[in-house]
């Protein structure tokens, strides 16, 4: 277990205090200032500091300081600078896809996480026929059209947007509903704001009995269901995923070795971390594990 | 239906139960103007983060306990998927709380 | 054009998959492509079923081109990935709920079923065009994966030797097919039986039902009006087709059926049923055959019908060629190469 430390010019550090939770889960996670007074002669494991000015506190550049250090910037100055102090990485916080940011290979390109985020790689997708299976499993009839309740338990949230046909959603649940793959109808307004098209991740609809009639006719074609549904999955990757931006990071401070080709070839298909299908490539290589070993 | 291993994190087998209930009948009005994310928490709310943190865990706990209550009726070995969720709900939490203090200790310092 | 094939290799099995990739193999050499076929074992079960996908994630494929036909070969990774899928892994598909497939509403079965069908689309949609080789093919992979993906008609077997007879009536009804459950020749024996016409038949294949059939048609008194015919040479077998009044061809919610094509080829009309899947891609009831609703008295009918008036048997064949006589190999090969579209 690494101690991550978190520096920041006093009044920066909120804003990334959730992804400092994410980049330290399983280790343990220290004020800077708090950690590594003057005196007590403590170090460290990683840095992730919260803004640039905040690295001067480190020293005068990285290597005075001697562990990776991840730095947040707003900017292309602030980048610039980062780099220039020689931190391991960058990262922005984004929040839709509209964000620019570099993008050539040339250019040592911030690492992007977005705010309002969901980890796509614990929340699997559903594909529409599975769901068809899982409420045949459950008794739920078929096909099930959901306007979810934004009041209702985080439990009974996930698991109707995990179960519908198609659903009604509101913009705090969006995120929720597209990396499910939830066939989806939101407002104009949530729509503009995420950078969501209707007919393609959304079906954009006013609120009341529009709304439910459009997911009603949603899932009914199913066609145009299971394509909507995949392209809203492929968005929440491209736009609102955290479990990639915080394994760079990760990465970057050290905390977790470079992936196995095999663990690259089972990411790109998006295989969560808990399917059998790990294990069962992890045993067909355990004998070369062994070998290394040996 | 019960597995030892959830077949998705998203779905709970209470919250099936209960849309297998309303399954049918007329669906909820939807507010997409109503948040139902709680406060971030105050920058200056220090006193209060070790008591948020305990509600956080508070149901983890009882989790915990409701599994030890159910061990004790044979079912240890259905029950090692469960320990390690758990166990990674804890590192969650727990790096939650410390980054929440952390930035805190920062900002205020 | 380096082109390589990827199929699936399941030892010991030799089926109508194999023909169409060495069909393929053949037509892309003979267009001067230098072609050809990768295949990578693969089980069926449930429990094993992922781990030809994933090897072939890591095999080195170094061609120019690569054309996967089926599940688990469009795993397969590259650059210029053109699918041309004769099916996904229909267990988990359209044959859910059948009791061959091994998915079914358990808790492991259903997290299975999640896995594949998230595998499945994006390893699909990696490729950079895609085709299929029906429209039933295609509209499955739009209806479960959200994929769109366009019909690429292949020839069938003996295309070149199955020409229209020179003239006359056909003397007997023909069903050529593999005796197997999904192929339903036993819809074939109810006709005839429910016929008020005694002509001949010939039921041409081999399969697991050969014995259950040959009871059948005895207990429905098609005994000295049936031939069982068991497997037949390739020249038989156009012989059949060339003096036949109809075919019968109804298997359920077939991909493609080259039954249909075969008999169209020689000018022969189709008898079919309205769930019959690719087979109604080619067969207009009253335009190229007729399509029934599979009951014996309607099969029957359909078939007196055919026999009582040659004329439309006639009219009916000669549409039905009309529909499959531009199919070609070098179309095929054309279209997924990429210099036509």
């Amino acid at each position: 277990m690494a101690v991550v430390a978190l520096v920041a010019t006093p009044g920066r550090a909120a804003e990334v205090a959730d992804v400092v939770a994410l980049v330290g889960r399983g280790h343990r996670v220290v004020s800077w200032h708090h950690h590594v007074r003057p005196g007590r002669g403590r170090r460290p494991g990683a840095v992730v500091a919260a803004d640039v000015e905040a690295l001067e506190v480190l020293g005068s550049s990285a290597a005075e300081i001697g562990v990776p250090v991840v730095c947040r910037v707003i900017d292309q100055l602030d980048e610039t600078r980062a780099r220039s102090w020689g931190v391991t990485a960058t990262f922005c916080l984004v929040d839709g896809p509209g964000v620019p940011g570099p993008t050539t290979k040339d250019v040592a390109a911030p690492i992007r996480v977005p705010r309002r985020g969901v980890d796509t790689r614990a929340l699997a997708v559903i594909p529409l026929l599975t769901r068809s299976q899982l409420r045949s499993a459950h008794g739920l009839p078929d096909p099930l059209v959901l306007a979810v309740d934004p009041s209702a338990s985080p439990a009974d949230r996930s698991t109707g947007l995990a179960l519908a046909s198609a659903a009604v959603v509101s913009e705090d649940l969006v995120p929720l509903a597209l990396a499910l793959g939830t066939p989806s109808v939101v407002t104009p307004e949530v729509a503009d704001r995420m950078g969501l098209e209707d007919g393609n991740q959304v079906a954009v609809e006013g609120l009341g009995i529009d709304s439910d009639r459009r997911a009603a006719r949603l899932a009914r074609d199913q066609p145009a269901a299971a394509s909507m549904a995949r392209r809203a999955r492929r968005f929440a990757e491209d736009h609102l995923d955290l479990a990639r931006p915080v394994e760079q990071l990760q990465r970057a401070l050290g905390l977790i070795p470079a992936p196995s080709v095999i663990e690259r070839r089972l990411a790109e298909l998006s295989t969560p971390p808990s399917s059998r299908l790990n294990r069962r490539a992890a045993e067909a290589m355990t004998l070369f594990t062994l070998e290394a070993h040996t | 239906m019960t597995s030892p291993e959830p077949i998705h994190p998203a779905i709970d087998d209470d919250a099936v139960a209960r849309l297998r209930q309303r399954a049918g009948a007329p669906s909820v009005e939807v507010s997409a103007n109503e948040s139902v994310a709680g406060p971030e928490p105050a920058a200056g709310a220090g006193s209060k983060l070790r008591s948020t943190a305990r509600r956080a865990a508070g149901p983890v706990v009882s989790r915990v306990r409701s599994e030890l209550d159910r061990a004790t009726g044979g079912e240890v070995a259905a029950l090692r998927a469960e320990v390690a969720e758990l166990r990674a709900e804890l590192a969650r939490l727990r790096a939650e709380q410390q980054a929440v203090l952390a930035a805190f200790r920062e900002d205020r310092r | 054009m380096d082109v390589l094939v990827c199929a699936t290799q399941v030892p010991f099995m030799s089926g109508g998959l194999e023909l169409m990739v060495e069909n393929l193999l053949g037509a892309l050499r003979g267009a001067g492509h230098r072609a050809e076929v990768v295949a990578l074992p693969t089980a069926w079960d449930r429990d094993r079923l992922y781990d030809a996908a994933m090897a072939w994630r890591m095999v080195p494929l170094d061609a120019e081109l690569v054309i996967p036909v089926n599940f688990p070969a469009y795993f397969a990774r590259h650059p210029n990935k053109v699918t041309w899928l004769a099916h996904q892994h229909r267990a988990a598909y359209d044959a859910l709920g059948q009791s061959w497939s091994d998915f079914g509403s358990d808790p492991a079965s259903l997290r299975d079923h999640r896995q594949l069908l998230d595998w499945d689309i994006r390893a699909l949609g990696e490729a950079g065009r895609r085709y299929t080789i029906s429209r039933v093919v295609a509209e499955r992979m739009a209806r479960w994966c959200g994929l769109d993906a366009t019909p690429l008609y292949q020839p069938p077997p003996l295309a070149d030797a199955l020409v229209p007879r020179a003239g006359g009536a056909g003397d007997h009804i023909l069903c050529a097919t593999r005796l197997e459950g999904n192929k339903r020749p036993g819809l074939f024996l109810d006709g005839l039986a429910a016929m008020r016409r005694r002509v001949p038949a010939v039921l041409a294949g081999r399969g697991s039902l050969a014995d259950e059939l040959a009871a059948r048609a005895d207990r429905l008194g098609l005994d000295g009006r049936l031939d069982l015919a068991g497997f037949v040479t390739d020249s038989e077998l156009v012989d059949l087709f060339a003096g036949a009044t109809a075919v019968v061809y109804a298997p359920f919610d077939e991909d493609y059926g080259f039954v249909t094509l075969q008999a169209f080829l020689a000018g022969v009309p189709v008898v079919t049923t309205a769930d019959a899947g690719g087979v109604l891609e080619w067969v207009e009831h009253e335009v190229t055959g007729l399509v029934t609703d599979g009951s014996p008295e309607a099969m029957g009918a359909a078939l007196d019908r055919l026999v009582d008036d040659p004329e439309l048997a006639r009219r009916l064949g000669r549409a039905g060629r009309q529909r499959v006589v531009d199919l070609s190999w070098e179309h095929v090969v054309d279209t997924l190469i990429g210099s036509r579209s």
